[in-house]
């Protein structure tokens, strides 16, 4: 922990802001995973069937209670992604501050003081790492949801479509 | 006749031989005599050698002691020639002995002048200066009392350092004028001159004190302030003798920094104003449009009650709300074929559609083109950077690091703008699509219900 927050620090301002948006996104892929587990049970049916007695049974009220499924499997994944697109630009971010303070220090100090400049350097450097850390995962557990989702998708289509078929054949 | 004439002859002879022989006597005496002489000098001749020789042995006995002694005296005089060789040499080593110590006590000295010169304690060590300048005089040799004193300096400076004090000083402005205020002194790593809110730092440098120009950095002229009035007990403190602060001081505060950036920071600042004003009117657009669970219900439970004028109560009322004036656009049609109710509905979702969505592509673009901005003054500033090297060689280092720093700016300026308009726009086109399905949600319910009573009637 103390690791952690070592590096937090000698990253530079731009760490907290990584470390919030890790954190937040982490907290999305365990929802959304606690939640396509329990979903795995059939949790989905009910609130469709819900929908559905609303609605009534009309084409159209159909694609609806379809399209409010879909939502609500999605719920969460555009936040997902955006994090996931923003914790690279952060860490790019981080960088482009961690050179300018280098460059910065070069410019005040000349070359005489590589201290100052590591600084700099280890912002720059330290940021884009974090940065990637952050995506990397996020992107491979993003596509695993992504997936599943898509799975529960067809799933919920196949459920819809299956009972009006029926009860048209009926 | 010849004999007479012989005897003529002769005669004067005989007359004389009476007187030869008495010459001859006489003349035998004086031999004699002689003799006798001769003999007695020729006595006394050896008697005189004799004495002589005995002289002679006598002085040359007298020589050869003579020189044995000079021989011994010339032995002493090498002995102590080189004895006094030896004492010279002794002198001359305590002389560089004491030339040395002499050295090494004004290096000391120096070094500690030099040291309580650059110390935050000038002003508050009494009697410091005068010990530094006796020892430092040139003409006179410095003594044990010197050391001492020297040594109570230090030992005065040590005390001095051990405290956080707060006192009256003198110090010069960053303008250069003589000042009298209150100064906060943490030891040697610190010192802060405070008037009213404002609080500079000091730096000693050439035995003077200095305040810096310039600004600090928020929170450490917090802290000073805290700790002063007796709140905080952390305070910022800079063991590198001001280097610290002055390079805090130094460097560009917000605006100096997106000044450096060239004309380029210009239209991205104006983008992220423009984007914060759109993100501000969407944030007050969706807080008014939640559709709230209550609110849902009701209207659901009073279209399944077929209580219509309950309900276009409930939705005038909730006029500034798309689903509300939705939903009661639907009411109005009431009565008329699904398909005609299903057109309505399509055409007053696409109305507030567009207000839900209003912006949000505006917002998109500018999302997109301020990086782009930023990258672009970036280029431009390394172009002139590399420009002024192509002029002006790379033999200044400072020079190029500056224009890259510089060139940096509108990079950092763009994605800052960049970061949260992006992440805004998405969360708020997820937010309008999701209630655009809740409207139409809504809208469809209300339709079966109407369309449930109108079978009922019929």
């Amino acid at each position: 922990m103390e690791e952690i927050l070592r590096v937090v620090q000698e990253g530079g301002a731009l760490m907290w802001p990584i470390l919030g948006v890790s954190v937040w996104m982490w907290a999305i892929i365990l929802q959304k995973a606690l939640e396509l587990r329990s979903l795995k049970v059939g949790g989905l049916e009910r609130p469709l069937c819900e929908r559905l007695s609303l609605l009534g049974s009309q084409k159209r009220s159909r694609y609806l209670a379809l399209r409010a499924a879909e939502l609500e499997l999605d719920k969460g994944l555009r936040e997902l992604q955006a994090l996931i697109a923003i914790a690279p630009l952060l860490g790019l971010l981080g960088t482009v501050m961690g050179m300018d303070k280098a460059f910065w220090v070069i410019a005040y100090h000349g070359m005489g003081n590589p201290r100052a400049l590591a600084q700099g350097i280890s912002e720059a450097l330290i940021t884009t790492v974090s940065g990637l850390i952050v995506a990397i995962p996020g992107l491979f557990f993003y596509g695993l949801i992504r997936k599943r989702i898509e799975e529960a998708k067809v799933g919920v289509k196949e459920l819809v479509h299956g009972a009006f078929a029926q009860e048209e054949v009926r | 006749m010849r004999w007479f004439f012989f005897l003529l002859l002769l005669l004067p002879n005989l007359l004389f031989a009476q007187d030869l022989f008495k010459a001859m006597e006489a003349l035998r005496a004086e031999k004699k005599e002689a003799l006798f002489e001769l003999q007695q000098t020729k006595k006394r001749v050896a008697k005189e050698r004799q004495g002589l020789r005995a002289e002679i042995e006598r002085l040359k006995r007298e020589l050869k002691a003579l020189k044995e002694k000079v021989r011994t005296e010339e032995r002493r005089f090498e002995e102590l020639q080189a004895k006094r060789d030896r004492v010279l040499r002794a002198q001359q080593e305590v002389q560089q002995e004491a030339k040395a110590l002499e050295g090494i006590i004004r290096g000391f000295a120096k070094d500690l002048k030099a040291y309580f010169d650059q110390s935050l304690t000038i002003g508050e060590a009494k009697g410091r200066e005068e010990v530094l300048g006796r020892a430092l005089d040139k003409g006179r040799f410095p003594g044990i009392e010197d050391l001492k004193g020297l040594v109570e300096t230090v030992l005065q400076e040590i005390e001095l350092s051990r405290d956080t004090v707060l006192v009256e000083k003198e110090f010069l402005s960053s303008k250069g004028e003589l000042l009298k205020g209150r100064v906060l002194r943490v030891g040697e790593v610190a010192a802060y001159w405070i008037e009213g809110s404002k609080v500079q730092p000091l730096m000693a440098s050439g035995g003077k004190l200095r305040a810096l120009g310039g600004r600090l950095p928020w929170n450490v002229r917090q802290t000073v302030r805290r700790f002063v009035k007796g709140e905080g007990r952390d305070l910022y403190v800079d063991p590198s003798y001001g280097a610290a602060f002055a390079f805090q001081m130094e460097r560009p505060g917000l605006y100096e920094h997106l000044k450096s950036g060239g004309p380029i920071v210009i239209p991205i600042v104006l983008i992220g104003l423009f984007a914060l004003g759109i993100i501000l009117e969407r944030i007050i657009f969706f807080r008014k449009l939640k559709i709230s669970k209550e609110w849902r219900e009701r209207v659901i439970k009073l279209a399944g009650d077929q209580d219509w004028d309950g309900l276009r109560e409930v939705l005038g009322q909730s006029r500034g709300h798309p689903c509300g004036r939705v939903l009661l656009r639907l009411l109005e049609a009431k009565g008329q074929k699904r398909e005609v109710l299903e057109a309505v509905l399509d055409e007053a979702i696409l109305r507030e559609g567009m207000a839900l969505e209003r912006f949000l592509p505006t917002l998109k673009v500018l999302g997109s083109v301020a990086p782009l901005l930023g990258l672009l003054g970036t280029v431009v500033g390394i172009i002139s950077t590399f420009r002024a090297i192509t002029l002006f060689g790379t033999g200044n280092p400072r020079l190029m690091a500056g224009g890259i720093s510089e060139a940096l700016v509108t990079t950092e300026v763009g994605l800052v703008v960049a970061i949260p308009v992006m992440f805004l726009y998405s969360y708020f086109s997820s937010r309008a699509e999701r209630l655009s399905v809740e409207i139409e949600e809504m809208g469809l319910i209300l339709i079966r219900f109407m369309e449930e009573e109108g079978g009922g009637n019929s």
